[in-house]
């Protein structure tokens, strides 16, 4: 299984940092998510860990996300 | 599965949450089509990822695998933002010209979207041309009566909207409103889409897949339980509703819950017609099976979304 997406469906690009304001992720990461080696997921996904930190946010649950 | 699947690169699959559907943008030439717009809440990001993914090139149009919510949210913004045509499966045409709220099931779920027009309509068997490879369109009844899948048959690609998911398909509405008959006309989609030779899913929500067999024996495994079990059905249904109204609202008052329950129609028929139970046992049993799941927990009065 390829390394799960970290969207938590609170899809809204903040004006300010440029980052989704669920996930933390540019969306330019977000546009090549799926089509992204799990090399460059999991680039991306330190990334979202530091931008969180930066925001003073809790870490993204490892969790597949609600699944309806 | 240990990496992405590998598609064209006239083939962008922008992979979305539970709110919003994927998004999947065909390129050709400088021209470009988009499969499915998302929510209407998502808009805004829809816009910006869609303009990314066109790279200068002129968004053509835009076509629907079907009428609900979190595909068609973003039409009437690309609309604006792109200048797109929109087309849509022939089936909902009415819905939408009236803006039926009901039909489109906005009213019967408490889901929001903003209106728009469509300019032209597809039906199973017709073809298009989208990402440099041809599409045919495939009736999918069952989630929606009315939902296409696109099938292209040199790569063995199926855009299968919510008929199937790599695990499971989407709500069987029309079952649970006891409108028309969800399960048997699920039960011949996945026959239908079963006979096709398919290496890649690129299902409404979750990655693209290539496990298909796998795939249809879950959905098959999955039907024959609501088959059996008709309030087994209904309760996923309406767990899978309030976690989209919980994704979409963030928190609900749980003093609310009760009457939301009873005044939203498919919980009431849900509940009605499957289940029997008093409006406050609904609840009780909701809030208990969400926290469980691990989607919702309880803050002081409201419930809130893990
Ligand atoms: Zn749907």
């Amino acid at each position: 299984m390829s390394v799960a997406s970290p969207c938590i469906n609170i899809c809204h690009m903040s004006p300010d940092t440029g980052w989704c304001e669920g996930c933390q992720r540019n969306i330019d990461e977000i546009t090549r998510w799926s089509r992204a080696s799990d090399a460059d997921r999991h680039q991306i996904l330190l990334a979202v860990a530091d931008r969180r930190e930066l925001l003073g946010l809790a870490p993204l649950a490892q969790s597949e996300g609600a699944r309806v | 599965m240990s990496a992405a699947l590998h598609f064209p690169a006239s083939l962008q699959v922008f992979e979305r949450g539970w709110l919003s559907a994927n998004n999947i943008l065909l390129t050709d030439g400088d021209e470009a089509t988009l499969i499915d717009s998302g929510y209407f809440s998502h808009a805004g990001q829809t816009v910006e990822l869609v303009r990314v993914g066109l790279d200068g090139r002129k968004l053509r149009r835009l076509i629907n695998t079907h009428s609900h919510s979190d595909h068609i949210g973003g039409n009437a913004a690309l609309q604006r933002s792109f200048g797109c045509s929109i087309t849509i499966p022939a089936g909902m045409a009415d819905a939408v010209a009236n803006w039926d709220e009901d039909a489109l099931l906005l009213r019967t779920a408490a889901q929001k979207c903003e209106r728009f027009a469509a300019t032209s309509l597809l039906q199973g068997g017709d073809r298009f041309v989208a990402g440099e490879l041809e599409w045919q369109a495939i009736a999918v009844p069952g989630h929606d009566m009315d939902a296409l899948a696109y099938y292209n048959v040199e790569r063995r690609i199926l855009i299968s909207g919510d008929a199937l998911w790599r695990d499971g398909f989407g709500i069987l509405f029309a079952e649970v409103l006891g409108s028309g008959d969800g399960l048997g006309e699920a039960r011949r989609t996945l026959e239908a889409i079963g006979r096709l030779a398919v290496d890649a899913v690129i299902p409404g929500h979750g990655a693209p897949f290539s496990d298909f067999d796998e795939a249809l024996e879950r959905a098959f495994a999955r039907l024959r339980a609501f088959e059996d079990d008709g309030a087994r059905m209904a309760r996923n249904a309406i767990r899978a509703c309030v976690t989209f109204a919980l994704l979409d609202a963030r928190r609900m008052s749980l003093d609310e819950l009760p009457q939301y329950l009873a005044e939203t129609p498919l919980y009431r028929e849900a509940n009605a017609r499957f289940l029997g139970l008093g409006v406050d046992a609904l609840a009780d049993w909701l809030i208990s099976d969400l926290e469980r799941a691990g989607v919702a927990h309880r803050e002081g009065t409201e419930l809130v979304a893990s």
